[in-house]
């Protein structure tokens, strides 16, 4: 005769039935401890809690990761981690990754004051040129115009003129041209091209008083500018008689990178 | 005669002519180009008593 340690089967009292084990079924097992049957009651809430695991533990998953199919759809959907230069580019070697804005420098327009009751060469306006817009290994060209205009008086010419500094001042200020309106003109226009070497220097084709350097095969001079700090293109109007009101009506520059 | 002076931490030579533009402003022809020198920079009092 065999001996088991185990036996048990569904309580006799409970209604019979096929299919899959409800919460409310009862399995009773029974054993043999210290020569006496011992009963043991276990619910069918009990086998199912333990069968869809309670709290859940997680870890590495085994087996095929592609053949986890709706985890592996849900990863395909993913977009990639962005690495500048890699699958995102950047703008004029600037990268696009973080929070934040870029301020975009090009086509910066600058409307000028009055200069009147001086002789000296006075500023009129100004449009700054962001630090770090010009970026080391990446040359391009500087298009600077202008317009000046008689306010008022008609007796002698008004100078129109174009500087850089790194600040909003003349001294030191380095000269890139100069126009000159007539004593009974109204109007007139300036434009230079300067070219930046993307090494630390700025050259200006040098017909200092013609209207445009593209219209003639004057030289060019070169400057040194420090592109790691703010730099300010400077209008400038000069009256030859103090009397006048000469105005730069406008002063812009674009950048072609 | 002096050719050189420093302005802003930067040295300049002067290579050209000196041009008087106004009782207070030169234009002054150095090796970074021409620049503004006005009576509010040392160098002024120099190249005009020079």
């Amino acid at each position: 005769m065999s001996t088991f340690n185990w036996w048990g089967d569904w309580r006799p009292t409970l209604t019979p039935h096929t299919g899959n084990l409800q919460p409310t079924d009862l399995i009773e097992c029974t054993s043999i401890v210290g020569g006496a049957t011992v009963n043991t009651a276990i619910t069918g809430a009990q086998i199912i809690a333990a069968a869809s695991g309670g709290s859940a533990t997680w870890g590495g998953i085994t087996g095929t990761l592609s053949s986890q199919t709706d985890l592996q759809t849900a990863l395909n959907a993913k977009q990639d981690t962005l690495v500048s230069g890699t699958n995102i580019k950047t703008v004029n070697s600037t990268s696009l990754l973080g929070s934040g804005d870029i301020s975009l420098p090009s086509n910066k327009i600058a409307i000028g004051t009055n200069v009147t009751g001086t002789i000296a060469n006075t500023i009129s306006a100004n449009a700054l040129l962001p630090a770090n817009t010009l970026v080391t290994g990446k040359p391009c060209m500087i298009h600077l115009k202008a317009r000046g205009r008689r306010v008022s008086g008609a007796s002698a010419v008004i100078a129109c003129g174009m500087y850089r500094n790194t600040s909003v001042s003349l001294s030191g200020a380095t000269f890139l041209g100069q126009i000159q309106i007539g004593a009974t003109n109204t109007l007139g226009q300036l434009e230079r091209h300067l070219f930046w070497d993307g090494a630390g220097n700025i050259s200006v084709h040098f017909p200092a008083t013609l209207v445009s350097d593209m219209i003639n095969n004057g030289s060019y001079t070169t400057s040194v500018i420090n592109p790691a700090v703010d730099n300010y293109f400077l209008y400038t109007i000069q009256c030859s008689n103090a009397g006048d009101t000469g105005q730069m009506q406008w002063g812009l520059y674009i950048i072609y990178a | 005669m002096l050719n050189t002076f420093t302005y802003n931490e930067i040295e300049y030579t002067i290579t050209g002519p000196i041009e008087v533009i106004s009782d207070t402003q030169l234009h002054v022809e150095t090796d970074k180009g021409i620049i503004l020198v006005d009576d509010t920079m040392d160098i002024y009092k120099e190249l005009t008593n020079g």
